[in-house]
């Protein structure tokens, strides 16, 4: 029987679909699972993060001090406007609950921008970006020895003068540009880190610092206009009715206002002081982090003098609040493309980026079947790309290196991705696919554009086939992505 | 051999990628290395190659510029408690877009046809400007290894 144009009798049999685990739950069909809703990038993101909105919010894991915030602000300005304004802008004058309804809304509209939006988090390195500095490091450094983890890599840069050590990420495998830092908390290399906020539940770096600033900045204002408020409104009642009977008027008031009071007391002060901590912060252009660290002196002249201030207050503060917002860089609701990541186009870096976050987020055996899945794409994009009407005639063997590439390269045993992922399961995987195909080279294989499912229709003749494809399938887990790979078997070793 | 963007997807096989990394020595501002990689010597002319960097970080100068309108979005941006930006599309983003364009007119027009792509720095974090390097699949007799 021949594969590929389709043969009668094939046309009519029906297929049943191999169960790839053990519940024996039917796979999805090819047509479907080709058609089936592509992941998003947020969905595969190797750091610690939690996303909502499909990707749009994006905070990290711990999250329960910001709902405690945000119960704070909410309670006790809710018990402002409720309890107090009524009174005040009768006695007094109207714009009291009216600005304090604007700070309030200014208030919230920060925090959740600080909250929710990505602080400047770096996309960890490709594979390919990863192979090359090591290799650049290695001519550096010389050969080290293998498995002893090499002192930390340092890069210095000379910026306006002063020298900048840049220092290698061994988790997101690069190098951190100046000012950046790994957050431990979220596990992602934030640029211009300036600290981890568990009171917003997020980092705050490069992009959102202007929102934090003017969170914590008006959030000082609300706090000293509500305490401010809260204590003229005793102060108006206890002159009209006396202290004690003011207090004794209003039983059920008496104890939110004084914990209004007493909530606002304290948060005045240390709000009142970050905010005035983060002004020095940003008109002398440094981070929390390097302040902490002591990294540059303030005193002109002196031999370590922050490089990046402007020299002046006014820039320092309008750069940091007013400069341009730069773009996300992770892009967290993209498509991950099915394509290979060797095939050129912008989809290239997509491509790439995907792959490489769903291959660190899985296990050995995962990551033996996702670069399965990458030599099989390399293969048989061709394929995929053009109209199914190319036959699989003009799919070349596995055994031949005519095969793009990466893929060549995998069937010499090289793992994927090159050096950064060392697998050598992913090794052994390969070469028991190969094997497969050639032990059993008179056994048809149907091609999926045919079945549409791979073949429960193995000859009978063939138990060790049917073993070796368990075995494979056996290495996979329970996702849709080993699917993948058994199709791509499928195709590979189809004549 | 002469290629268009379409043809290297199918007949040519990647054989080697360049990465030309920032240059941090104005700050932290977007800059990448003039200095011309070794493995092109032979694949585009030196003065073809820098022009492009130059004008990337032209772009890029020009997308991180701190001036009147900067400031000017800024301020319209917090008086707005930054809603606006749910509308609006920021300075930087419209740089952006120019920037796109500007890398795939190149590689339709000189890159492709050398059997070279670039890569949009902006997919790789602006850590490097990626330059896939392609071999022909006919020329060459076995594939090569990344």
């Amino acid at each position: 029987m021949t594969p590929g144009g389709g043969s009668g009798p094939m046309k009519d049999c029906e297929y049943s679909q191999i169960s790839t685990h053990s519940s024996s739950s039917p796979m999805e069909s090819p047509h479907k699972k080709k058609k089936s809703v592509p992941k998003r990038k947020w969905e595969v993101f190797p750091g610690r993060n939690k996303f909502f909105c499909n990707g749009r919010i994006m905070m990290a894991r711990q999250t329960g001090v910001f709902y405690l915030t945000l119960v704070l602000i909410l309670v006790t300005s809710g018990l402002f406007f409720a309890f107090d304004c009524p009174y005040l802008s009768e006695k007094i004058t109207p714009a009291i609950p009216a600005i304090g309804g604007i700070l309030f809304f200014f208030v919230m509209g920060t925090l959740l921008r600080t909250s929710f939006s990505d602080p400047g988090v770096l996309p960890r390195a490709t594979p390919d970006e990863a192979a090359d500095l090591e290799r650049q490091i290695d001519i550096a450094n010389g050969s080290s020895s293998g498995g002893y983890r090499p002192p930390p890599r340092t890069k210095e840069v000379i910026i306006n003068g002063q020298t900048v050590k840049l220092k290698y990420c061994f988790t997101c495998k690069i190098f951190r540009p100046p000012r950046a830092s790994h957050c431990s908390l979220c596990d992602n290399c934030v640029e211009r880190f300036d600290h981890h906020c568990p009171w917003v539940g997020n980092c705050v770096g490069k992009r959102n610092y202007r929102f934090f600033y003017m969170f914590i900045l008006s959030l000082s204002f609300l706090t000293v206009f509500i305490f401010a408020f809260v204590i003229t409104h005793v102060i108006l009642r206890s002159q009209q009715t006396g202290f004690l009977n003011a207090l004794k008027d209003s039983p059920a008031r008496y104890p939110f206002t004084e914990t209004n009071s007493v909530v606002c007391f304290f948060s005045v002060w240390s709000i009142v002081g970050l905010s005035g901590f983060h002004t020095y912060l940003i008109s002398s252009n440094q981070t929390t982090n390097e302040d902490i660290k002591g990294s540059w002196s303030n005193k002109r002249g002196k031999e370590n003098y922050n490089p990046y201030s402007y020299g002046n207050i006014f820039t320092n503060c309008c750069a940091a609040l007013c400069g341009p917002l730069s773009p996300s860089l992770i892009d967290r609701r993209g498509f991950i493309q099915p394509d290979t990541p060797q095939l050129a186009g912008p989809s290239n870096g997509i491509t790439m980026y995907g792959a490489t976050q769903s291959q660190s987020n899985m296990c050995d055996q995962d990551q033996c079947i996702q670069s399965t899945k990458f030599v099989l794409q390399a293969a048989a994009t061709p394929l995929l790309q053009s109209e199914p009407s190319i036959t699989s005639e003009e799919l070349p063997l596995p055994g031949k290196t005519s095969i793009s590439g990466p893929c060549a390269a995998l069937t010499l045993g090289q793992p994927t991705p090159p050096s950064s992922m060392p697998n050598l399961t992913s090794d052994s995987g390969l070469t028991d696919i190969i094997p497969l195909k050639e032990e059993h080279e008179g056994h048809q294989f149907l091609t999926p554009e045919e079945a549409p499912s791979p073949p429960g229709m193995l000859p009978s003749g063939s138990p060790i086939t049917h073993s070796h494809t368990m075995h494979v399938l056996s290495l996979a887990s329970q996702d849709s992505l080993h699917e993948d790979s058994v199709r791509g078997l499928v195709k590979l070793s189809s004549v | 051999q002469v290629h268009s963007l379409q043809e290297l997807r199918r007949s040519a096989s990647l054989a080697t990628k360049v990465f030309v990394q920032r240059d941090y020595s104005d700050g932290t501002t977007c800059q990448f290395q003039t200095k011309f990689p070794p493995e092109l010597e032979s694949r585009i002319e030196r003065q073809l190659f820098e022009e492009t960097v130059k004008t990337l970080n032209g772009f890029y100068a020009e997308a991180e510029k701190i001036g009147g309108s900067s400031y000017l979005e800024g301020c319209l941006a917090c008086a707005t408690a930054y809603f606006i930006f749910l509308c609006m599309e920021t300075h930087y983003e419209k740089v952006l877009k120019k920037i796109s364009k500007y890398i795939q007119d190149q590689n339709e027009k000189i890159y492709a046809p050398r059997g070279l792509l670039l890569t949009d720095p902006l997919e790789r974090g602006m850590r490097v400007i990626e330059i896939s390097i392609y071999e022909d699949r006919c020329s060459s007799g076995s594939s090569s290894s990344g």
